[in-house]
């Protein structure tokens, strides 16, 4: 991909316009189902996206369409909590769930072909929630703090930390376990060599 | 614990990159239409070497049927052979034409509705800010009685809102509403006024909407060609759509068209300039295949165009 370099914020928001609008209008229609929303939920996201955008960011880039994606994702569910109050179960477009279900999916078998991931670490991994997968992007990616994420994301802070924390602690537990099951089985295979020896 | 963490975060790392890859993809607008254009004209490269073959074996076995005919005396049943051969491969042809196109050019039609309603949708949602701007200013800035102005504009306002409300009730169908509301302002836009009269509920006619698009598209287009030139008195459309039929008059500038009646829908016939003469054609090919009648008369001075499905 050929990177864009701009110069000014100006041209910032134009480019950003020029290469996401279409891709961001259809994000926001289909959760919030209407146009003018969808409208509104596309400037909101680019005014999030925009103080944390330098002006020699490479806005092509695959990292950048992800956090421009996840940014005008939560700005349309924002504005579909604002209209409905029931905020804890907002189910966004059918079309919608279902794409990025799938995208996640592709990501979750690409890991298990190119590394060799076992079931269990992927039972973990499918079972995160999306706000998770996100946080997880919007940090080991684009590289933002946890208040960023948190003010990105509309949680609090503590929330991110703690969801961060639980998820990698899940991980942490399953590394551990495998690799003192390898160990043991290290174990077991070096003594059946000693006494057939 | 610690360097199981470390590991934990390379993972997550990882899953994270997949992630933001196979998001993007996922949201990547895929342009089918370029796909298909690209298979179609690979298909149409290997047509002509197809179509050559085909030629050279029909000579082999003419040559061959004519050696063997006259060294047998037996040729009656090779020509019938031969017969059989060219019929079976011209249907084919023709089958394989059909299937590959009409698809495409179904989608093409529907996609492009589905635009127009859309245009329409934001059109009017601008139209409607700016509505609001002009009461707004009217009322901070003008000195002169406000209110006068304000009712007056939302007066004028109402009535074409009116207008627009009036059309979407008389025709159930949005794709035709939209479709004729859109024709209906390119008329307004060269002073042609449109009568229409529209059967409620919505005629069900056994024709596809895209067919239905093209027979009043193109009724309506060349109705407004027709009438754009004339003087004011006579820049009139009137479109009448019942479940019998359905007709667009207008007045003409001449009688001119009365003595080729014959001859309109024929492909190259126009009365305008180049790049015409097709869309009588494509009207009256959509009614044979579905075989209704269309008709062209003069009633009350002007040029009817009827598409009857009695």
């Amino acid at each position: 991909m050929s990177e864009v370099n701009t110069q000014s914020k100006s041209k910032v928001i134009a480019v950003l316009y020029d290469l996401y609008r279409d891709k961001m209008y259809r994000i926001a229609y289909s959760i919030v189902k209407d146009i003018h929303l969808a409208d509104d939920a596309v400037h909101d996201a680019i005014l999030k996206i925009l103080p944390n955008i330098s002006v020699d960011a490479d806005l092509t880039s695959v990292h950048m369409a992800n956090y421009i994606i996840i940014a005008v994702k939560h700005a349309a569910i924002d504005i579909r909590r604002k209209q409905k109050k029931d905020a804890e179960n907002i189910s966004f477009g059918y079309e919608i769930n279902t794409v990025f279900t799938e995208a996640d999916e592709i990501a979750i078998e690409n890991m298990k072909r190119k590394y060799g991931f076992s079931d269990e670490m992927m039972a973990i991994l499918r079972k995160l929630r999306d706000v998770d997968k996100d946080i997880i992007c919007l940090y080991y990616i684009n590289g933002f703090q946890t208040s960023e994420i948190a003010s990105m994301l509309n949680l609090t802070e503590v929330n991110v930390r703690k969801r961060m924390s639980r998820t990698r602690k899940k991980l942490a537990k399953l590394i551990e376990k495998e690799e003192s099951s390898n160990e043991k089985q290290h174990e077991k295979s070096r003594r059946d060599i000693e006494t057939v020896c | 614990m610690k360097n199981s963490m470390k590991k934990a975060d390379e993972i997550l790392k990882l899953f994270a990159e997949e992630m933001a890859s196979s998001r993007t993809e996922a949201f990547e607008y895929k342009d089918e239409d370029q796909e298909r254009i690209v298979v179609d004209v690979k298909k149409k490269r290997t047509k002509p070497a197809l179509f050559y073959m085909k030629r050279i074996c029909i000579i082999c076995i003419c040559c061959i049927s004519l050696f063997v005919g006259l060294c047998t005396v037996s040729t009656e049943a090779n020509l019938a052979q031969l017969f059989d051969f060219i019929f079976v491969e011209k249907e084919d042809n023709t089958e394989m034409v059909s299937d590959e196109y009409s698809p495409n050019k179904k989608r093409k039609i529907e996609n492009m509705n589905l635009i127009m309603v859309n245009d329409l949708l934001r059109k009017r949602e601008h139209e409607y800010k700016n509505h609001l701007n002009t009461i707004i200013s009217i009322a901070r800035y003008k000195k002169e009685a406000p209110l006068d102005a304000i009712v007056k504009y939302s007066e004028k306002l109402i009535d074409q809102e009116n207008r627009l409300v009036d059309l979407n009730m008389h025709c159930n169908r949005e794709i035709i509403a939209s479709f004729l509301q859109n024709e209906i302002i390119k008329a307004e836009k060269r002073d042609i006024r449109v009568e229409y009269y529209i059967e409620t509920p919505f005629p069900q006619y056994q024709l596809h909407d895209y067919e239905l698009v093209e027979i009043i598209g193109n009724l309506m287009n060349n109705a407004i060609e027709a009438t754009e030139t004339l003087e004011k008195g006579k820049r009139k459309i009137y479109t009448h759509i019942a479940s019998d039929k359905i007709k667009v008059s207008n007045y003409t500038k001449d009688n001119s068209w009365e003595t080729a009646v014959d001859d309109i829908g024929t492909v190259g016939y126009s009365s305008k300039c180049r790049n015409s003469g097709f869309g009588v054609r494509n009207i009256k090919d959509i009614c044979l295949n579905h075989g209704y009648d269309t008709k062209i008369y003069k009633e009350n001075e002007m040029f009817v165009f009827e598409v009857s499905f009695v």
